[in-house]
């Protein structure tokens, strides 16, 4: 790759992860499309209009944060693997790995937004709050918009609110997911129960199939992006977590008074393969992290912070995992064993406590 | 068309954000549709009419611009981008804000029969078609979001929390109204 840019050393810190986070709730997503009115969406754009209207967004982009907070990524000067990291430290949930000329990414250098450029939508602002900081992290994103409407001018109407390359996002073009990590109501199958009483909103796993939670994590998001303001979003979406998380709450003080072996036994497997696994692909690594974190919250494991377990999460991600070892993708046919060596090193200190000893 | 699994040779969980449809034409998902080839499986759900899923099994699609259009609506298309009404039908992206007005009827059906919109507005549509569907912030306003909207909530919660007698639960949401309460008064909220 000819003159190719590195990514901001922030990101691989991950110090994001590390702030103050709530253990059932680590962090919610907010995103946000926008088209400007003047110009066809990109999919029906040439290479050099593409080009131009990255141009106009980048400068207005840098005009509001400063290039020392954001820095720019023209698409085709990221490699496939630094696409990919961006995609899993972000959370994306619109794929950019096709991204080239025209298209590219604004990245704040801490790692709490993206704004992606040019790739189904002209705009796409996605926020991310680790911190439990849901009403600063919304108005950023809320005031950046509105500076970025006054210069640019986003396409609208009254009848479909913002308007959106793909229909089923017009009206607000808002979503806001809250990832929820509830392992007791997934292996005690009392999610369904709550989940058929939320109102606006609809529930998906990491791989977006509601039926297989990989790794114990719900997201919640809301089902309208149009005929709902954009407080009813972020209402419906906040008590609906509030909700799921207060359930799972309860459910392991019930399960800690009643002393579950099943659980006690999954927690000890988790332990178990972090420590002494050669190999671990991702699906073993989360779900095994994924009750990590419930033993570090119901005490029963010690040697490590829920905050650091989180970053773990992240951090064995295919891309991640290759960033953090300096390898290059081509490199990668060791991944699950690398990944169960890495998650070796950084667990050194694990050891199981009396509870579960 | 959701594809669920993109195998983990990409690495990334895919994350889709329709989950229970399917994103060409938006109606409930019916079919699964598993393709291995060489070490990457993906699999597909749709529903039984998806034209996606004619391609996959029959190579092409058995829907064509004339048999599934009336005369008049076959050579619809938008005049600044090209974007055919076939295209839009079968769930396709749009290609300008244009589209909008030019497809604007067979849009507002299809939201409305998919239930893209809440019911409440679903049933104003019906009595007024007047009634705009948009319900956000118009692009000259600001909506700002406080820790107090944030309390409401969990108030909400605690309260029905409570009425199950879930004590655990109502404990940890009295935290985190002090913690926010007091994080407002540091900050001069009421």
């Amino acid at each position: 790759m000819k003159d190719s840019l590195d990514l901001p050393k922030a990101l691989f810190e991950q110090q994001l992860w590390l702030e103050k986070s709530n253990p059932l709730w680590p962090v919610t997503v907010f995103q946000c499309k926008r088209n400007i009115a003047r110009s066809s969406f990109p999919g029906k754009l040439s290479k050099e209009e593409l080009v131009r209207l990255y141009q106009l967004i980048e400068k207005e982009v840098l005009q509001f944060f400063g290039s020392e907070r954001c820095k720019m990524f023209p698409a085709h000067r990221l490699s496939p693997l630094d696409k990919e990291f961006l995609f899993e430290h972000f959370l994306c949930c619109e794929g950019f790995q096709q991204a080239g000329e025209g298209q590219g990414f604004a990245v704040d250098v801490q790692g709490r937004f993206i704004l992606l450029l040019n790739i189904q939508d002209h705009l796409t602002l996605h926020w991310i709050d680790t911190a439990n900081t849901w009403d600063a992290t919304w108005n950023e994103l809320a005031r950046f918009e509105e500076a970025l409407e006054k210069q640019l001018a986003f396409a609208f109407s009254p009848q479909f609110g913002f308007l959106t390359a793909h229909s089923n996002d017009c009206g607000t073009a808002l979503q806001v997911l809250a990832y929820l990590h509830v392992p007791t109501l997934v292996h005690m199958k009392a999610l369904d129960k709550i989940l058929n009483s939320l109102e606006e909103v609809e529930v998906s796993g990491l791989e977006g199939a509601r039926k297989d939670f990989l790794a114990n994590y719900v997201i919640v998001k809301n089902a309208f992006t149009l005929g709902v303001s954009e407080q009813e979003i972020l209402r419906a979406v906040h008590l609906a977590a509030t909700k799921i998380a207060g359930a799972e709450k309860e459910l392991r003080a019930q399960m800690v008074k009643e002393g579950n072996a099943e659980i006690k036994d999954l927690v000890s497997r988790a332990y178990g393969l972090l420590t002494h696994s050669y190999q671990l692909n991702i699906r073993e690594a989360l779900s095994a992290l994924s009750f990590l974190k419930l033993g570090i919250d119901l005490g029963w494991v010690g040697g490590i912070a829920d905050p650091s377990a989180n970053q773990l999460f992240l951090q064995a991600g295919r891309a991640h995992l290759l960033k953090i070892l300096g390898q290059q993708d081509e490199e990668n046919q060791e991944i699950h064993h690398h990944r169960a060596s890495f998650l070796h090193q950084k667990l050194k200190g694990l050891h199981l406590k009396e509870d579960l000893a | 068309m959701k594809v669920l699994d993109k195998g983990w040779k990409g690495g990334n969980l895919s994350m889709s954000d329709r989950p229970d449809e399917c994103s060409q034409c938006r109606r409930p998902v019916t079919v699964v549709y598993k393709e291995i080839v060489a070490d990457l499986i993906s699999c597909v759900e749709m529903c039984a009419d998806c034209p996606v899923l004619q391609t996959r099994l029959h190579g092409s699609t058995t829907l064509t611009s004339t048999n599934q259009l009336s005369g008049n609506e076959a050579g619809v298309c938008c005049g600044r981008c090209g974007t055919t009404l076939l295209a839009v039908r079968t769930g396709g992206v749009l290609g300008c804000p244009e589209c909008y007005h030019v497809f604007e009827e067979v849009l507002v059906t299809e939201m409305i029969s998919t239930g893209k919109v809440p019911n409440r507005v679903r049933k104003m549509q019906e009595n007024s078609k007047k009634q705009s569907l948009h319900a956000g912030k118009a692009p000259d306003q600001t909506i700002e979001y406080s820790s107090a909207n944030r309390i409401v909530n969990l108030n909400e919660a605690l309260k029905e929390a409570l009425k199950k007698e879930n004590y655990e639960q109502a404990a940890w949401l009295r935290d985190q109204i002090k913690a926010l309460t007091e994080k407002g008064d540091h900050e001069g909220l009421s």
